[in-house]
This record gives structure tokens, sequence and C-alpha cells, in this order.
């Protein structure tokens, strides 16, 4: 039972993507550090209001009253947080939630009971949830108590502490056996592409509610709520996030306990909590001997979303004739169509995208049609980010001696058919949104804008996609976000006020260009290392210096 | 002809291949034997371009390939040892990208596909993904994909793992049957009965050095051995058969 438990705890931090445990710590390190600072940006959103507020009571300008408002709003964002957190954590782990293919060929043979193997399971679904949602409130709650009960005495920081904890871990334990629910019904009801596809989506749906989070702060707060910017009582107190103020008025023993609408939000939080429980611990039982069996029976087919029949074809008549191209082509549309690991990066990519552009709409200040007009040109930069981030993703490594027995280096085929496919995929998205906002004219500035992006993205690889070892921090995050931030400004807003014939010229002098670098482009050799680098280990202490 | 010529191969320190020379001609079977470790898929990797060698080199025709390698890789055919193929694709997409890489226009391809589906016995399994196919449906699928271009070189490594009796003795027959059409073919494999039905010749490496170059018959009748079983264990010097598995069995008991 332990050793399975440990087992099933090491899955939800393993990935077939990264080829070392050093790249992997890398790659957990960095989102470790993605979801700790929108925590740390709401903290510093939420405090300074709160001590203003606290100075205006003590200087008798505000009803006492406004301090629990402020303490129950700040609970309310951080329980958000918190939940955001967790699910887009779910999301991640979204194939290791449940059983799969390896558990089954593995413990199917061995003397283990069914009822073992599902305690392992629960047990290790139960530590991740309860040790991540702790991680990520333990600074935040902590934080909270000292500042909310520094006049109050040290029962009150405990109370707070504890109520903190309790709001922000019950939620987060809430949505997480909510996703484990879903993901084990969908594992028995759906196909396994529709199971793969949700959890792209979920994925990111919570980095878009995370972003959107720690941006929208300020606008359901209570003086904005006062000032009719925010969401109603009615509307906030329906929601899963609300409920958990109720936990937190409650176990605080605030006087505000007993108020109807507290006792009714805490008995909501309660039996929320009990029931997602429930339900994640049922569907895993009930589904544990279906999803065993059906492990075992590999996807036989692609199915119609796996099978992207027009975007296949777009891609291969986008090449012109070029055979070599057209398969390569092929190749990248259906490898993005058909796995998870490259869908992962185009969704969170996208999602930052979504994000991007419903803060550009809530704060829009040249009217919302404006926003709304650059709004494709946003999420097209930013599917081209993901399109770029999932190129580096190997699509079963192995499997690329196909390529480099075949293909040689310096063929200009190898990039016509990536900028093909990459344009099927950047096109049709940001030319029917373009129509949507703006009608015919800015979807045909929808599509050179594509073509632009797509000339532009394979100026900045030069190999064939999926083939390669996964580098974590290729993307260069820390040190290249003025440029993803141009990059948005420059496309969303720049590109589409530019005349039609001016973007034609930029689309040609970058299609010209491209092809006069595709001699850089090259098929990896397989298992060749310069005898030098590898009898020798350099230690690169001078940089290492400086981490 | 396709020649090695003193080829060596170093790994850092450890040396693979030593001074290996040989060379396979159009019209035979050239067979690579070795134990593991021995330098085959070493051999195997430089013999299809994958992997240059550390020291000699290969020529086809008396020209070395690494002068023009697109040209030579344009030629050659390979099954590798392991199956490793694009799961999520189906057969007839593996096929295709494997077919449409080497060039070959799609009217011809898509014909070419239908028939070794079909002549493989997978031909109702074309909607599928690799992922549900048997170890022996993706062995069939790699041979296809070595010869859908009627190469001239064909490199097989290990060609007949996981097929079924009849599939395998169609495929040996078949392998005869293209270097009868005077096809340059090397068959790298551990079994040593198939080896001997199959090749002309046989190269035997051990820790990466030949150990024996020859015809089966002639290699049988130098060391007046029985069989390629036989000649295969002298030369590598194997060790006691009985005493290891005695030994393994007290392993399983201990």
């Amino acid at each position: 039972m332990t050793l399975l438990f440990r087992t099933f705890v090491t899955q939800f931090f393993t990935s077939e993507t990264v080829t070392s445990d050093a790249q992997l710590r890398q790659s957990i390190a960095g989102i470790i550090a993605f979801v700790l600072t929108p925590g740390i940006l709401l903290l510093l959103q939420v405090f300074p209001d709160y001590q203003m507020t606290v100075i205006r009571v003590h200087a008798h300008r505000a009803p006492a009253g406004l301090i629990d408002d402020r303490l129950e709003w700040i609970v309310q964002m951080l329980s958000v947080y918190s939940m955001m957190t967790i699910g887009l954590i779910a999301a991640m782990s979204w194939d290791a939630l449940t059983f799969d293919r390896r558990d089954a060929m593995v413990l199917g043979p061995l003397p283990v009971s069914g009822r073992t193997i599902v305690l392992a399971k629960l047990s290790a679904l139960a530590a991740l949830v309860l040790g991540t949602s702790a991680a990520i409130n333990a600074i935040n709650g902590f934080l909270f108590a000292v500042e909310t009960s520094d006049l109050l005495g040290a029962r009150a920081f405990l109370l707070h502490l504890i109520g903190f904890a309790a709001a922000t871990i019950g939620g987060a334990v809430m949505l997480f056996s909510t996703v484990v629910a879903i993901r084990n019904t969908l594992a028995v009801v759906a196909p396994a592409r529709v199971t793969a596809i949700a959890g792209s989506l979920f994925q990111c749906v919570f980095v878009v509610a995370l972003l959107c989070a720690v941006a929208w702060t300020p606008l359901v707060g209570p003086a904005a709520r006062r000032s009719g910017w925010g969401l109603s009582r009615a509307m906030t107190d329906a929601l899963p996030w609300s409920w958990f103020v109720g936990l937190f008025e409650t176990i605080r023993a605030s006087p505000r306990r007993d108020w109807p609408e507290f006792v009714m939000l805490s008995r909501r939080a309660t039996i929320g909590l009990a029931l997602s429980v429930s339900a994640a611990v049922v569907t895993s039982v009930a589904a544990f001997r279906t999803q065993m069996r059906a492990a075992l029976t590999p996807v036989a087919r692609p199915g119609p979303l796996g099978q992207a029949r027009a975007l296949r074809a777009l891609a291969r008549g986008l090449t012109l004739g070029d055979r070599r191209a057209a398969v390569v082509a092929d190749f990248v549309v259906t490898t993005i169509a058909r796995n998870r690991a490259q869908q992962s990066y185009i969704a969170m990519n996208v999602a930052v995208g979504v994000a991007w552009a419903l803060i550009a709409l809530s704060n829009a200040r040249g009217g919302p049609l404006t926003a709304l007009a650059s709004t494709p040109f946003i999420l097209g930069f930013w599917l081209t980010v993901g399109l770029r981030a999932s190129f580096f993703a190997p699509g079963e490594l192995p499997a690329a001696w196909a390529f480099r027995v075949v293909t040689f280096d310096r063929d200009t085929s190898l990039l016509a058919g990536v900028r093909a496919a990459s344009f099927a995929l950047v096109a049709p998205p940001i030319a029917a949104l373009a129509f949507f906002a703006g009608g015919a004219s800015l979807a045909l500035v929808g599509v050179l804008v594509a073509a632009i992006l797509a000339s532009s993205l394979v100026l900045t690889v030069d190999f064939v996609p999926f083939t390669r070892a996964y580098e974590p921090g290729h993307a260069k995050l820390k040190t290249r976000w003025p440029l993803y931030l141009v990059g948005t400004s420059l496309v969303g807003y720049g590109l589409p006020r530019l005349p039609v014939w001016l973007l034609i010229t930029i689309a040609a002098v970058l299609h010209i260009a491209s092809r006069v670098t595709a001699h850089r482009w090259t098929v990896e050799p397989v298992d060749e290392e310069p005898d030098d680098a590898s009898s020798v280990t350099r230690l690169d202490l001078a940089s290492a210096r400086g981490v | 002809m396709l020649a090695a010529d003193h080829l060596s191969r170093r790994y850092g320190a450890l040396v693979a291949l030593r001074d290996l020379t040989f060379e396979a001609r159009p019209g035979e079977v050239l067979g690579l034997l070795g134990p593991n470790g021995s330098g085959k898929s070493t051999t195997v990797k430089i013999l299809t371009g994958l992997l240059t060698p550390t020291g000699g080199g290969v020529t086809l025709d008396g020209v070395d390939i690494a002068a023009d390698l697109p040209r030579y890789k344009s030629q050659i055919g390979y099954v590798p040892e392991e199956p490793h193929l694009y799961s999520y694709l189906t057969g007839p997409e593996y096929l295709r990208l494997v077919g449409g890489l080497r060039g070959l226009p799609e009217s011809r391809l898509a014909d070419k596909i239908d028939r070794f589906m079909q002549l493989l016995d997978v031909y109702d399994d074309r909607y599928q993904t690799l992922s549900s196919y048997s170890k022996g449906m993706r062995q069939k699928i790699l041979i296809a994909a070595a010869v859908l271009h009627d190469p001239r070189i064909v490199i097989l490594d290990e060609p007949f793992s996981g097929l079924d009796v009849s599939a395998a003795r169609v495929l040996k027959a078949f392998v005869r049957a293209i270097a009868d059409e005077g096809k340059i073919v090397v068959f790298s494999s551990h079994v040593l009965e198939v080896v001997e039905q199959v090749c002309s010749r046989v190269v035997i490496l051990k820790e990466g050095r030949t150990v024996g170059h020859d015809s089966v018959e002639r290699l049988r009748s130098t060391l007046q051995l029985p069989s390629l079983d036989a000649v295969f264990a002298s030369l590598v010097h194997e060790e006691n058969v009985d005493s290891r598995s005695r030994a393994l069995v007290e392993a399983m008991k201990a």
C-alpha cells in the first residue's frame, strides 16, 4: 500500500516531455513560480485597502462593520486564488488523476487487491491536494492572520489563521475533488480523445481564471460593488468561493456567524465539500474496474476530432504541390490534433491571450468595440506562442528516427511544411473571430496577420517540430517577457491598423526571409555525440554562481 | 557494392567498433551476427547514415557515402531493431508520411500503401492507430515503410521480431527475393536459424571486431562444425550454456 501510494504520488510529478530529472525539477520550479506569483500580487492589492479601512474606522470616519466586509472580501479573493491554483494543478495532473494503461499493465498481473489500489490512489490524491494547497496558502494565511489580528491578540491570530486555512484549503479540496470526479466520469463515459481535450480545456480555463482573478480584484471589491461595477450580493453568494467566507466567519467566531446569510453560506460550504469529496471517492471506486479494463485497450481510432480533416487538407494545400512539405505539414497538424502534450502548451498560452483580451475588454477606454477588434489578434499572437512552445515538446521522440533516416539537412521543404501547418492552425481562428468582431475586411486583415505570424514563427525554429528532446526554460520567460509584451501590443493593436498593402508587403518580406534561412534547418542526428563532449564534463561554476 | 572500410567508432572512452571491414554485394544477403554489445547496432546505424564513424568509412560503388549523404539516404530502406513508430498515426498515415518524405507522388503512394497493407494482412486495421497494433503488425508496417520507395540497399535489423510463423516465412522469402532482384541486403539478427536460412554470407562480430566473415557453408566446413549455431558458439567463445542456466535457476530460487 505504501509503495503504491508513493508510486501514484510520483506520477503527479512525472512528465514524458522532459528527458531528465533535472529538467523535470526545472519545469516544476517554473510551475510553482507561476502559481505563487498571483498570490503575492493579490496580497499587494488587498492589504493596503484593508489598512486604510482600519484607519478610517478607528478615526470614526467609517462604520465598524466595514472591517468585517474587508476581511470577508480578502478571504473570498484568496479562496478564489487557492481554488484556481489547485484547479490548474489538477488539470496539469489530468492524466494521473485516474488509472491509466501503464497502471493496468503493471498492477494487473500483481497479486494486489482492487481495494488496496483504489485506497492508494485516493490517498495519493489527498496528499497532492492537501500538500499543495497547504503550501500555496501557508504564506498568505500567515500574513493574513498577522495583518488582521495585530490589535486583537493571540487568540484572534489563531482563529483567523485557522479560519483562513479552512476557507482556502476547503475551497481547494472542493474544486480538486470536483475535477477528479469529472475526470473519472469522463474516463468511463467519454471517448479517450474527448477526455484528453477536456484536460487541455480545464488547463486553459484555470489559467484564465487565475489571471483574471488578479486583474479583476479591484472590480469585485466592496467599493466597486457599491459603485455598481462589481457583481451583486445575490450573485456572489451563489458562487462556490463565497460559501467559504461563511465557514471563515463561523470558525473565527465572528458576531456575523449567526447572521442567516453566513449560516447559509457556511452550510453550503460544508455540504458542497462533503458532496464533492464523496463524488470523487465514489467515481474512483465505481470506475476502477471499467478504467482498468478500458486502459488495456488503447485508443484504436483517431475519431472525428483527431482526424482534423479540414485543417490537414488546408495545411497540405498551402504547400503548393511540394510533396515533402505536404507530409511535414500533415504531420505537424496531426500531432497537435492527437496529442495532449502539445495541446497543453497551446492551451496554456491561449489562456494567457484570453485573460489579456478579457482584461482589455473590461478596461476598454476606447470603447468595447475597439477592444473587441483587437481580441482576435491578441489571441492569434498567443496561439502562435503556444504553437511554438508545443514544437519544442517531443511527440514520441524515439520515433523521430523516421525523419533522420529519410530527410536531409538544409531542406526548404521542412520549413515550408511547418509554415503551412502553422498558418493552417492560426489563420482560421483569427479570421473567424475577426469576422465576428469586424466583418469581412477585418477577417482579411486576420488572414494576413496569420501569414505574418506563421512566417515569424518559422524564423525562430530550425528543426522538424516534436523531434527534439525537451529543453525546459527555452521560452526564457524571465528575460524575454518584455518581448511577449511588445509582441502582444504590436500584433494586437499595431498590425490591425496598418493598411492591407503594407500587411501584404510585411508578409511577403517575412516569407522570403524565412526561405532564406531554410538552410539553417536540420534533422538532429541520433546518438551522435562529439567525443570531446562525451568524455569531458565541464562544470560551469562561473555561471552557476549567478543563479 | 556497399563496403565498410576499416570502420571504427568510439563513444567517449568506449570503443564500439574496431577496424571493421566487409562488403555487401548486389544480389546477396549479408548477415551481421554477434552477441549483445558486439557492435551490430552501431554498424547498422553507420550503414544507414544515422551515425558517423570515428575512423574509416563506408563506400557505395567506391564513393564515400559522406560525400553525398542525401543521395545515399535516398537509396536505402531501413528496418530498425525497435519498432518505434508514431503511435497516434494509423498504418496508412505513417506510410504516407515516410513515402512523402521520400518524395513519392501521392497517386503512386496511395496504390502502393493499399497493396502493402493487403499483402501484409493489416488492411483491415487501416483505420486503427498504431497504438493498437501488435508488435508483429508494427513490424510489418516498418518493413513496408523500408521498401516503399523500391530502395537499392535494404538494411534490416531484427526484422522478424514479433512476427507470427507464416508472416515470418513469407518475409524470409521476400528478403531473398529482393536480393535476387539485385538489391544489396544487410540483415542483422540474433536468430541464427533465420540467418542461416536467409543470408548468403555472414559477418560475425565480437566486442566490435570481426571474428568471422564468409559464407555460412565455408565457415561450417572450415571450422568442421555442423551448424551456424556451433560456428557462432565457437567463434564468440560462448561460455557453457548448461552451467549458466543452472546458475539462473539457483538465482531464481535464492
